[in-house]
């Protein structure tokens, strides 16, 4: 292609860091066609969001473009630009949008403003430029543009700040629009709603779109090309499809084999069982009756969309929050000294303290937790002493084998927390958690903010601990890992379980329809299944005042969904053997 | 939101009503009275002091004294001042609008003069004029008010003769236009010597606070859209900068009001501070309470203003209450 039929071209761009020895980004070559759709992948630190910034001209002040470097943005030479035609092109013929929704909006400025703002910066009018952001608020989906123009960035769900910098950035309708990892911060449903309307925009404008992710099926499923970055240089650039069939493993075709957790009653040998599990901060009810049971190597995966309740039932179950109501108890080895069953809510301080070591919690970013001036081993050996496990050296040597098996070599075990990556303490956070061998182990989100060898570390450690009797809990957004850790899973929806059974059919082939909905979001790369996504339409309302009846209702896409739906709640009900879901328009299997 | 105001005030009522009665309790426990022998008072007897102990009720027990002193607050007599021969409340009243001048002027220039200059730093964060003005406002944040109300009156008012000394305006001085130049003349440095510390603290605050806001993602956003640099700076950065320096204005008032006893000293400034001062050294305890309440209040009010102009700048906070 040649620089003139392309509406982006870019050649040998070189970024370099002065004080890193390693460019950000070297001898980069590519050009756009206009309205066409690339995406760009490669590990984190890879370099996509230098270049993203590169194209903008928004360098962050450590970083410079090397002099012989090229963008064209059409017939402008945008390298040898001065800052007031890079400032005419951002926003008008090349614009972007950014990873954090709740970051990227000025939470002191009404929406509309912000929106509009990218039209009165070039000259447009400011009545000219309410109306189109009107226009736009309604297009990209805001039922009450006029409402979401006043409203603030607080006042908007995720997926709907996500829509607002969208409609700013398509405001102009720019030749090129760069969406950097736009909707990582998302919950999978509402992730295929805005990429659908990425793409909408898309074909309506005949925008270029440049789609930056580390997900690469996400990415092979919206984008014609793909180019792939290595440190920091461009190392493949090919037809989606190819560049899928090069790279990606297909790691979860089959779901984790093992015993499978639904039951009514509690196995006698439960080690964990919850009951009827209630849990109030204020006037929002975050969990509204959760029951499960876990026997040793056992694993339960809790999935569901961001505020569903589930780090509230971790933290309830471990009692870092105060339960209104429910029953939890713990059945630790019995050789470890305790006499039975533990009930849980009931323990006083002392007694609780004790009983922490078997049941043991990694939260929702744990790396951040840590103390930040003790080392990785200090911090790890620190867990065995609490616990008289082992003290001075032995507490020591156990944490560096540990480490290492997750990947954090001596060297990186002696430096201070402060000192390590987010994905490198979160692996000292789980190596903490496992090394008092707890009877349960329960992960909040253990794979997020991971890349993907680290990924498969860690998921190999938490299944050697199940094979070895640790009873698991994994509640992650990351369905495929699930799919492979958990041979059970329970999907969670404003508080509640609406199904629960094996994996291999509830994250495979679910029945109610909001599971159905969140399985189908997981990108898998094949543009077939991605035509056949259930996109869900509407908000997730909010745990503050849930829906009556169903509390899935307002959004749910069955046919047959009618009254009796927002009237009446459907119970949890076996549907087939250890499988349970709840919804009036599942056929019941035949009474016995 | 109705019930969190009402909760403030109370709160507020409190803190009143508490540094009244810890300054009542502090100031009683001191030796000595009102009536104690003063050499340059040659009309005092013991017997004369002894009669007005009575009068007064410095006789009673500090319990006693207490409740008088509260009840009689309440009904909104602050009593007798007898170093000054007049109810205090007169004699506050004579004070408060000089003391209110200057604290109002010293404050309106620290915050002029500290967000400007700190906004500025904190944007153009690497050039060498930056460097040296943060230098000076770490010294001027380093150095008490004193000194440099010291140095401005060796300076430019005793060496140079730019500016006048002491007091409010010139005696038996020209009216009219000339003599509202003759107050702003009067006033200068009195008002420089307490806003200047104060800038530097607002400079300060504003400056990191800047740095910060400037890597923000919302202001990378608003760069993105193409806007140009001065209305990011005014329109993002700016307004979410500003957070900080609010949060600590309300502080601000009180430092600005204890700066005032020096520096009314140092300047002769007929005002509270000076007014206090020589209360103090005269035991004149009706006096001192009377203005310690003042203050306390004008603090409570500064407080209330500073959370006002925070929630202006916080959509969020406006929500919560
Ligand atoms: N400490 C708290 N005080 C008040 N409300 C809270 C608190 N913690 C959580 N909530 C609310 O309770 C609900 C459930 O939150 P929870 O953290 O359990 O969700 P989650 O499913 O873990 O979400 P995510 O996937 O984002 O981690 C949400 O509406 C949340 O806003
Ligand atoms: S009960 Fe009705 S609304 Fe709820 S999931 Fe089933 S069909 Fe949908
Ligand atoms: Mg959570």
């Amino acid at each position: 292609m040649t620089v003139t039929d392309s509406i982006l071209s870019v050649r040998a761009l070189d970024v370099t860091r002065p004080r890193s020895a390693q460019p950000a980004l070297q001898g980069v070559t590519f050009a756009v066609a206009p309205g066409e759709r690339i995406g760009i992948v490669g590990h984190s630190g890879a370099g996509k969001s230098t270049l993203a910034s590169a194209l903008l001209g928004l360098l962050p002040r450590d970083a410079t473009l090397d002099p012989a470097s090229e963008i064209h943005l059409g017939d402008t030479a945008l390298h040898r630009a001065d800052a007031e035609t890079w400032r005419r092109a951002r926003g008008a013929r090349i614009a972007l949008v950014m990873q954090e929704p709740m970051l990227a909006l000025n939470p002191a400025m009404r929406i509309g403003a912000q929106v509009a703002e990218a039209a009165t910066a070039h000259g447009i009018a400011r009545d000219e430029a309410d109306a189109r952001m009107l226009e736009m608020l309604a297009k990209v989906g805001f039922g009450d543009p006029r409402a979401a123009a006043r409203a603030y960035a607080h006042e908007l769900s995720g997926g709907m700040r996500q829509r607002a910098l969208i409609a700013a950035a398509m405001l102009m309708r720019p030749a090129v629009l760069i969406a950097d990892e736009p909707t990582t911060a998302l919950d999978p449903t509402i992730q295929a709603q805005v990429l659908d309307l990425l793409g909408a925009l898309r074909d309506e404008v005949g925008t270029a779109l440049l789609l930056i992710s580390h997900d690469l099926p996400l990415v092979a499923e919206r984008c014609d090309r793909v180019l792939r970055l290595e440190h920091g240089r461009l190392v493949e650039d090919d037809h989606a499809d190819r560049v899928l069939a090069r790279h990606h493993i297909r790691d979860y075709p089959t779901p984790s084999s093992g015993p499978v957790v639904p039951r009514a009653a509690a196995p006698p040998s439960a080690v964990l069982s919850v009951q009827d599990l209630v849990v109030r901060y204020g006037d929002v009810e975050a969990v509204r009756g959760v029951s499960f049971q876990l026997a040793r190597g056992e694993a339960l995966g809790i999935v569901g969309e961001s505020g569903c309740g589930k780090s509230s039932v971790a933290h309830a179950v471990t009692r870092l929050v105060a339960v209104a109501s429910g029953r939890v108890t713990l059945t630790p080895p019995t050789a470890s000294g305790h006499a039975g069953t533990l009930d849980l809510l009931a323990l006083s301080r002392e007694p609780l303290r004790r009983a922490r070591r078997h049941i043991q919690l990694i939260p929702q970013d744990a790396g951040a937790s840590l103390t930040p001036h003790l080392t990785a081993e200090a911090l790890v050996a620190e867990g065995l002493e609490v616990h008289g496990l082992a003290q001075g050296a032995t507490a020591l040597a156990r944490a560096r084998s540990l480490l290492a098996e997750l990947g954090i070599g001596a060297d990186l075990a002696r430096r201070q927390a402060q000192q390590l990556s987010t994905g490198e303490r979160q692996r000292v956070a789980i190596a903490r958690a496992i090394a008092v061998e707890p009877a349960v182990l329960i992960c909040d989100e253990p794979l997020a903010a991971v890349d993907e060898a680290t990924r498969e570390r860690i998921i190999e450690a938490l299944e050697t601990r199940r094979r070895g009797g640790i009873a698991l809990v994994i509640i992650s957004h990351d369905l495929p890992a699930v799919r492979r850790l958990a041979p059970s899973a329970m999907v969670m929806y404003l508080g509640r379980v609406v199904e629960h059974g094996a994996t291999a059919e509830v994250l495979v082939a679910p029945q109610m329809p909001y599971a159905q909905a969140l399985v189908s979001a997981i990108p898998t790369g094949d543009r077939e299944s991605s035509r056949r996504r259930i996109v869900l339409h509407g908000e997730v309302p909010s745990p503050a005042a849930p829906p009556s009846g169903c509390a899935f209702h307002p959004r749910c896409p069955h046919p047959q969904k009618d009254d009796r739906c927002s009237r009446e709640r459907p119970a949890l009900v076996p549907i087939a053997p250890d499988h349970l879901a709840a919804c009036w328009k599942l056929p019941l299997p035949p009474s016995r | 939101m109705r019930g969190n105001q009402l909760r403030r005030i109370g709160d507020a009522a409190l803190l009143v009503a508490l540094v009244v009665a810890t300054c009542f309790i502090l100031i009683r426990l001191a030796p000595g009275d009102p009536f104690y022998p003063r050499l340059d008072d040659p009309a005092w007897t013991p017997e004369r002091a002894a009669t007005q102990r009575v009068a007064f009720g410095y006789d009673k027990p500090i319990r006693i004294q207490f409740v008088y002193y509260v009840s009689r607050t309440f009904r909104g007599d602050l009593g007798w001042s007898h170093s000054r021969n007049q109810p205090v409340a007169e004699a506050l009243a004579s004070a408060l609008p000089a003391t209110g001048l200057l604290v109002v002027t010293a404050l309106g220039i620290a915050f002029a003069v500290g967000i400007l200059v700190g906004a500025w730093q904190g944007w153009r964060r690497d050039s060498p004029l930056v460097r040296a003005s943060d230098r000076v406002s770490l010294v001027l944040l380093s150095v008490p008010e004193f000194l440099i109300a010291v140095f401005a009156l060796m300076g430019p008012a005793l060496a140079w003769r730019w500016f006048p000394t002491a007091g409010m305006r010139t005696p038996y001085g020209p009216e009219g236009v000339l003599g509202l130049l003759d107050r702003l003349h009067h006033l200068a440095l009195p008002a420089l010597a307490l806003g200047l510390p104060i800038a530097a603290v607002v400079a300060r605050l504003q400056a990191s606070a800047m740095r910060e806001v400037r890597d923000a993602e919302f202001v990378r956003a608003a760069r993105s859209r193409g806007l140009l640099d001065g209305l990011v700076l005014r329109r993002h950065a700016l307004r979410n900068a500003l957070i900080p320096v609010l949060t600590y204005a309300g502080l601000q008032l009180s430092t600005a009001l204890s700066g005032a006893v020096i520096v009314e000293r140092l300047f002769s400034w007929p005002g509270m501070g000076r007014l206090i001062v020589d209360a103090v050294g005269a035991r004149d305890y009706p006096l001192v309470a009377g203005g310690v309440l003042v203050a306390a209040l004008c603090t409570v009010v500064g407080t209330m203003l500073a959370d006002l102009a925070l929630r202006w700048a916080t959509p969020r906070l406006r929500a919560r209450a």
